[in-house]
């Protein structure tokens, strides 16, 4: 940081030492300083460093891909989230927790990378936007129904090959977690007579 | 769901930390500072995803901490117009629904964007809460908390952050203000559609 031999830093608490150190370094543009023993506050002049909280401001770039449920879960994963059950040792912080375990009730605790690559190959014959393909992946839908929520324009797009793709989801993705309810039974006992 | 988002910031790192391997040092610092807060546009940051340029090193004069310019990736939570998603209901009153995921609370279905025809009838359960009731073809559909409810998110908005504007002679406003804590990041959710609701309508 440069600064001008008649440029002072202004100090709070005035003790003759610190100031003649101070406008000594000043003087000798010397760089890198020792933190002073006394309490005081510093006053850079403009062309100093900033001391407020957040250092400049972050520079962005909007989205350098989006990522499926999985691939958040697969990342929390490796850093140990799901294996240690009281969370004290895995190198998590608890919201980190919370969205694993949100993720784990999705239908994205059963999936594996080669489930997805196999899937989107697939669904190229489909020619799904990317959006939807990703929603698809993310919540897995089972019947005609819910895939006309996803897919916009279903009927002109899709015309009869509405069936043909979802047995093709039920085929390659695999079900979500079975909760204790007579709903999720239902599905579980689709998706056996569909393979 | 979740994106990428690379960022570059300037970051201060505290002498105590000077022990510590310089990326494990620099990662900590960077989820203290990011973890669980939303950045506008980019949306609610989830993780740390990695480090990818490390830069600077500067002691500024008077200081003890040494300034790197760090570029890294972070995991943000921002769902985009027209994703479905399946949440759990959080609460329910004459305005809508309120629903939740668990990691984030703010996501809200206004009366427009229920099922409609729907009416509305007094919850006992609930503390000034409305229980929500689909009418289709004759037949009740009521909105509970059983199971999840899958919405298409209608859009997502970062309101700016309040002024402290306290009015003392105002009580019953500072009550509101008080009871509703600010949301950085609320989405707006539509459950008008066929296969949103609660799973078990569509089952």
């Amino acid at each position: 940081m440069e600064r001008e031999s008649t440029e002072i830093l202004d100090v709070f608490f005035l003790n003759d030492l610190i100031l003649y150190q101070k406008a000594f370094r000043a003087r000798y543009h010397v760089r890198i300083d020792h933190p002073p023993m006394y309490c005081i506050l510093f006053l850079p002049r403009k062309g100093g460093p900033p001391y407020d909280a957040t250092y400049g401001c972050p520079k962005l770039e909007s989205s350098a891909g989006a990522l499926t449920n999985f691939e958040v879960l697969d990342l929390l994963r490796s850093r140990g989230a799901g294996k240690d059950p009281t969370c004290v040792i895995a190198s998590v912080s608890p919201s980190e927790f919370k969205v694993f375990d949100y993720l784990e009730q999705t239908a994205a605790c059963n999936q594996t990378k080669e489930i997805i690559h196999k899937f989107v190959d697939e669904c190229k014959k489909y020619d799904l936007a990317k959006a939807e393909i990703l929603n698809v992946v993310n919540l897995r839908p089972s019947s005609a129904v819910e895939v006309y929520t996803i897919i916009e324009e279903c009927d002109s797009r899709m015309e009869e090959k509405i069936d043909e793709f979802v047995e093709t989801i039920a085929q390659i993705l695999p079900p979500p977690p079975t909760h204790e309810q007579p709903g999720e039974e239902n599905v579980e006992s689709k998706e056996e007579t569909a393979n | 769901m979740f994106f990428l988002s690379e960022i570059e910031h300037t970051l201060r790192l505290p002498p105590h930390l000077l022990n510590q391997p310089l990326n494990d040092a620099i990662k900590g610092e960077l989820g203290s500072l990011f973890l669980d807060k939303v950045i506008e546009k980019l949306g609610l940051c989830v993780s740390v995803y990695d480090i990818r340029s490390i830069k600077g090193g500067f002691v500024f004069p008077g200081d003890g901490a040494s300034t790197y310019t760090v570029s890294f990736r972070l995991v943000m939570f921002r769902p985009f117009v027209g994703e479905v998603i399946s949440a759990r209901l959080k609460e329910s009153t004459k305005d809508g629904l309120r629903l939740s995921l668990g990691f984030f609370d703010d996501i809200y279905v206004p009366v427009p964007l229920l099922a409609s025809p729907n009416h509305s009838e007094p919850d006992p359960g609930l503390k000034d809460g409305v229980r929500w009731v689909w009418e289709y073809d004759g037949v009740n559909y009521p909105i509970d908390g059983t199971d999840e409810i899958r919405f298409r998110v209608h859009n997502v908005i970062y309101p700016p952050i309040p002024l402290d504007q306290r009015n003392d002679s105002d009580e019953k406003e500072l009550e509101q203000k008080v009871s509703k804590p600010f949301a950085p990041m609320v989405v707006t959710g539509s459950i008008d559609s066929d296969g949103l609701g609660p799973i078990s309508w569509w089952v």
